[in-house]
C-alpha cells in the first residue's frame, strides 16, 4: 500500500506535516474500508502531529472527522465535545464548508442526545453557511436534518415545510439520490403521522423502490418501518407484520442494531404468538447492543492515549537516525582524515626522496669533480716533473754542449764557419722553444677552472675515440663555472651526454661543436651538428630531448632546436644566472 | 805572473768544461795562468768553502743557481753559497750563471748577491760568453740580455713592490691557494688579502680572481 510507503518516507524526512497527512491519508482509507478504530487511530495521531505544529486549521479537519467517527459509533457526548474543540478552532478561520460540517455534526449529534432545541439552532448556523457558500446540496441536507428534529419535536407541520424546502433543491434524485429517497420517506411519514394520508402509501412504496435501487440498506429497512407503522394504523395487521418481518430481515442481514431493535419491537407489540419470542428476542439484544457500544466507546477512548505511543516511536526513531547519521559522518570524516593523512604522507615521502635524489646528484657530481681534480692532479704532476725535467735536464745539457761545440777549435772554411754559427744559432733558439714548452706546461694551469671544463673536455675526448664523429669544445673564460650550483653543471653534463650520444648513434654527422659562453647574465649552450638534421615537426620528442627539456625547464632556462633535413642540427641553450644558479 | 783564480760552480761537466775553455782562452792571450777550480755540487763547494783558500783566493766565481742541496741543508742552492760568499766579504767577483729565467728569481737574486756578472745560460753564446767574462774582470757589471729586460722592465715602471708583494705574486703565478700563502709569507692571512687587493689595484686589474692579476704583472715584467 503505497500509503504506508509514504508513511514509512515520511517517517524518515521528519517533516512534521508530511507525517501528518500520511496519516490522515490512511485513516481516511480506513473509514472507507469501514474500519473505524484503525482510521480512528490514524485521524488522532494526525491531530496530534498538527496540534504539535500550531495548524488550527489541520487540527479541526482531523476534531471533524474524529467527531464523525464518535457519531458513527454512537458516542454522541463526545462526539458533541470534539465538535465544539472543532468549532473553536475554526470560528477564527474563514473556513466555511469545515464551518458546516461541524455544525452538521453538532445538530445531529445534539438531535439524538434529544437536545432538540439546541439541535435546531446548529442546524440553523448550518444553513446559514451553506446559503453564504451557496451550496444547494447542503442546504437540501441540513433542510432534512432540520425536518428530522421537528419530526422528533412531533411538530411535523414545521417538519413538512422543511422537508418540502428540501426537496425544492433541483436535480436531488441524480445527485443525491440517498437524500431524495430519504426525504421522500421522512416527508411522507410526517405527513401520515400528522393524520394526513394523501399519497403516503405511494411514496412510501416510492421511496422504497428508489432505495432499493441504491441499496441502502437501513434506509430499506427504515421505509419497511414505516410502511408497517402505516399498514398498521390502517388495521392491516398482516402487511404490517409482512413488513415488519421484511425490515427485521434485512436489520439482521446488515446488522442494523437501531433498525432490528425498532422492528422486533414492532413485532413485538402487534402481539401474537410470537410476540413474547420478539420481547425477549428485544430485551436481550438492546443489552448486548448496549454492552457492545460501551465497549466500542471504551476502546476508542484507549485508543486516543496510543497514539501518543506512536508519536514517541517516531521520535525515538528520528533520533536513532539523527545518531546513525551523525556516527556515519564522524566516520567518513575519521576516514578522510586517515585518506589526508596517508597522501600527506606519501607526498612527504616524494619530498623526502625528492631530497636524498638531490643530495644523491650533488654526491654524484662531487665525486666526478673528485675523480676529475685526482686526473688533474695526476696530469699536473706529470707537467711539473715533465718540465722540470726539460728546464733542469734538457735545458742545461743543450746550452752545455752547444758551447762545447761552440768553444772546440775545428779548422773549418769560412763557409762552413758560416754553416756551423747557423747551426749553434738555431740550437741556441732550440733552447729558447724547450724553454718555453717547459714554461708552458706549468703555467696556464692553475687558473683553468678545471673541474667542469675538464670534464667537458674528458667526455668530448671520449666521444671522439669512437672516431664516428670529431666533437670540438669551447669554453669562454668568462664563465665562473666555479660560482655555479652543482646540480646545474651535473645537468649541463648530462644533457651534452645526451645529445652527443644522438648526434654519434642518429645524425651520422662527421663534425660536432659544443660551445659555452655568457651573454646577458645568461649561459648559452650551443650544440651543433652537420649530420642528417630532421624535419621539424616530426615525433622528434625522444626521451632524451624529454629529459633535455625538463632538466632546463628545472632551472627556468630555454631551449630551441632547428634542424632541416640533410642541414645538420642545433641545439641552442639558455640558462639564466642568478643568485642561486 | 798572475795567477787568475777561477771557481766554476756547476752539476753540467760540459758547462764547466766550456766556462774552463773560455777562461784559458782568454788568459792565455795575455800571457796570465789561470787557475780553474770545479766543483760539480754544493758539498765539495762548501767543503772547499770552509776548509780551504780556494774561494778566499779566487779572483772569479762562477756560481749555478739550480743546484741540490748540500748534505744537511746548509745550503739549498747556489744562491745560498752566494749570499755566504758575500757575508765572507770575499774579494771575488761572483757571475751566476744560470737557466733560470722568471723575473721573480732574477730579481731575488741580484738583490741577495749583487753578482758583478748574470748570464742567462740560454741567451748567450760563445763570443758573448767571452765579452762576459772580459767584461766583469775590467768594467763590471755585465748582464745577458733577459735580465737586462727586466731591470728595463722594472725601472720604467711606476709601481715599487716589496719583497712579500713580489713572493705574493710569485706564489699566486704557481697555483698557491690563498690559504697556503700563509704558510710561505710571513703574514697574516688579512695582512695577505690587504697586500693582493693592494696589487690588484697598482697593476689596475678589475676582475675577480689572480689570473688576470698574475698575467697583468707578467708583462710588467715582475713575473
Amino acid at each position: 500500500m503505497w500509503n504506508k510507503i509514504t508513511l514509512h518516507h515520511s517517517l524518515n524526512s521528519r517533516d512534521t506535516a508530511r507525517v501528518a497527512e500520511s496519516f490522515w491519508d490512511l485513516a481516511n482509507f480506513f473509514y472507507k474500508e469501514k474500519i473505524l478504530d484503525s482510521s480512528y487511530y490514524y485521524y488522532n495521531v494526525a491531530f496530534d502531529l498538527y496540534e504539535q505544529e500550531n495548524d488550527d486549521y489541520h487540527a479541526a479537519r482531523m476534531l471533524i472527522n474524529l467527531a464523525t467517527i464518535q457519531k458513527d459509533i454512537k458516542d454522541y457526548q463526545t462526539s458533541e465535545i470534539t465538535a465544539i474543540r472543532a468549532l473553536s478552532k475554526l470560528r477564527r478561520l474563514n473556513k466555511k464548508y469545515q464551518l458546516y460540517l461541524t455544525y452538521n455534526i453538532l445538530g445531529v449529534t445534539n438531535n439524538h442526545l434529544e437536545q432538540f432545541n439546541e439541535a435546531l439552532n446548529f442546524h440553523e448556523n448550518a444553513l446559514e453557511v451553506a446559503e453564504d457558500l451557496g451550496d444547494r446540496m447542503l442546504q437540501a441536507l441540513t433542510l432534512n436534518n432540520i425536518g428530522v428534529v421537528y419530526k422528533n419535536l412531533e411538530q411535523y407541520p414545521e417538519a413538512i415545510r422543511s422537508y418540502k424546502a428540501a426537496q425544492g433543491v433541483d436535480s436531488l434524485q441524480i445527485k443525491y439520490p440517498e437524500l431524495h429517497a430519504m426525504l421522500v420517506d421522512n416527508l411522507a411519514y410526517a405527513r401520515f403521522m400528522s393524520k394526513d394520508s394523501i399519497n403516503v402509501e405511494q411514496d412510501l412504496l416510492r421511496s422504497l423502490a428508489l432505495r432499493k435501487e441504491i441499496d441502502h440498506f437501513s434506509g430499506i429497512a427504515t421505509s419497511y418501518l414505516h410502511l408497517g407503522d402505516y399498514y398498521l394504523s390502517s388495521s392491516d395487521t398482516s402487511k404490517a407484520l409482512h413488513n415488519y418481518m421484511e425490515s427485521r430481515e434485512i436489520a439482521i442481514d446488515k446488522k442494523l442494531n437501531e433498525e432490528f431493535l425498532e422492528s422486533t419491537l414492532a413485532l413485538a407489540k402487534l402481539g401474537g404468538g410470537r410476540s413474547q419470542e420478539f420481547y425477549n428476542d428485544y430485551i436481550e439484544k438492546s443489552t448486548e447492543f448496549l454492552q457492545e457500544e460501551r465497549a466500542v466507546k471504551n476502546r476508542f477512548a484507549k485508543i486516543r492515549f496510543q497514539t501518543d505511543e506512536l508519536i514517541a516511536e517516531t521520535k525515538r526513531l528520528t533520533e536513532q537516525r539523527v545518531w546513525i547519521t551523525v556516527v556515519s559522518v564522524l566516520v567518513i570524516m575519521f576516514l578522510l582524515l586517515l585518506y589526508y593523512l596517508r597522501v600527506q604522507q606519501t607526498k612527504n615521502r616524494a619530498l623526502v626522496y625528492e631530497r636524498e635524489q638531490r643530495i644523491a646528484n650533488e654526491e654524484i657530481y662531487k665525486l666526478m669533480l673528485k675523480q676529475q681534480s685526482r686526473l688533474e692532479e695526476g696530469r699536473q704532476q706529470e707537467r711539473e716533473r715533465i718540465s722540470s725535467d726539460l728546464h733542469d735536464g734538457v735545458l742545461g745539457r743543450l746550452y752545455g754542449t752547444r758551447l762545447s761545440l761552440e768553444f772546440l777549435n775545428i779548422e773549418m772554411s769560412q763557409e762552413e764557419l758560416n754553416k756551423f754559427s747557423a747551426l749553434t744559432t738555431e740550437l741556441q733558439k732550440i733552447e729558447k722553444e724547450v724553454r718555453e714548452i717547459s714554461h708552458d706546461l706549468v703555467s696556464e694551469n692553475f687558473f683553468k677552472d678545471s673541474s667542469f671544463v675538464r670534464i667537458m673536455e674528458n667526455l668530448l675526448e671520449e666521444r671522439n675515440k669512437l672516431g664516428i664523429t670529431t666533437f670540438n669544445f669551447q669554453n669562454s673564460p668568462d664563465i665562473r663555472w666555479e660560482a655555479i650550483n652543482e646540480e646545474v653543471k651535473l645537468d649541463l653534463y648530462r644533457i651534452v651526454q645526451e645529445a652527443t650520444q644522438n648526434i654519434v648513434k642518429h645524425s651520422g654527422a662527421k663534425e660536432s661543436w659544443i660551445a659555452f659562453w655568457e651573454e646577458d647574465c645568461k649561459i648559452i649552450l650551443i650544440i651543433r651538428d652537420n649530420g642528417s638534421g630532421f624535419s621539424m615537426g616530426e615525433e622528434k620528442k625522444g626521451i632524451g630531448l624529454k629529459n633535455t627539456e625538463s632538466r632546463i625547464k628545472k632551472w627556468n632556462g630555454d631551449f630551441f632546436i632547428t634542424s632541416s633535413p640533410g642541414q645538420g642540427t642545433e641545439i641552442r641553450i639558455e640558462l639564466p644566472i642568478e643568485n642561486g644558479v | 805572473m798572475n795567477t787568475f783564480n777561477v771557481v766554476i760552480v756547476d752539476d753540467h761537466p760540459l758547462i764547466t768544461d766550456s766556462y774552463k775553455t773560455a777562461i784559458e782562452k782568454i788568459f792565455s792571450s795575455r800571457n796570465i795562468i789561470s787557475k780553474v777550480t770545479i766543483h760539480n755540487n754544493l758539498d765539495s763547494a762548501l767543503d772547499d768553502f770552509k776548509n780551504s783558500t780556494v774561494f778566499s783566493e779566487a779572483d772569479l766565481i762562477f756560481l749555478d743557481i739550480q743546484l741540490p742541496p748540500s748534505k744537511d741543508d746548509e745550503v739549498l742552492s747556489g744562491e745560498d753559497l752566494g749570499i755566504k760568499i758575500r757575508k765572507n766579504k770575499l774579494s771575488a767577483k761572483i757571475v751566476i750563471s744560470t737557466s733560470l729565467n722568471d723575473n721573480f728569481r732574477i730579481h731575488g737574486l741580484l738583490k741577495s748577491i749583487n753578482p758583478e756578472g748574470f748570464l742567462i745560460k740560454n741567451d748567450i753564446n760563445k763570443s758573448e760568453l767571452l765579452i762576459a767574462i772580459d767584461k766583469v774582470i775590467h768594467t763590471p757589471p755585465y748582464y745577458s740580455h733577459t735580465v737586462l729586460q727586466l731591470m728595463r722592465d722594472q725601472v720604467s715602471s711606476d709601481i715599487v713592490l716589496d719583497a712579500n708583494d713580489r713572493k705574493i705574486l710569485f706564489e699566486l703565478s704557481i697555483g698557491t691557494k690563498l690559504k697556503d700563502l700563509q704558510k710561505v709569507i710571513p703574514l697574516s692571512l688579512s695582512g695577505i688579502e690587504k697586500k693582493r687587493r693592494n696589487l690588484k689595484i697598482l697593476f689596475g686589474v678589475e676582475e675577480e680572481g689572480d689570473r688576470s692579476l698574475v698575467l697583468k704583472a707578467r708583462e710588467k715584467g715582475f713575473l
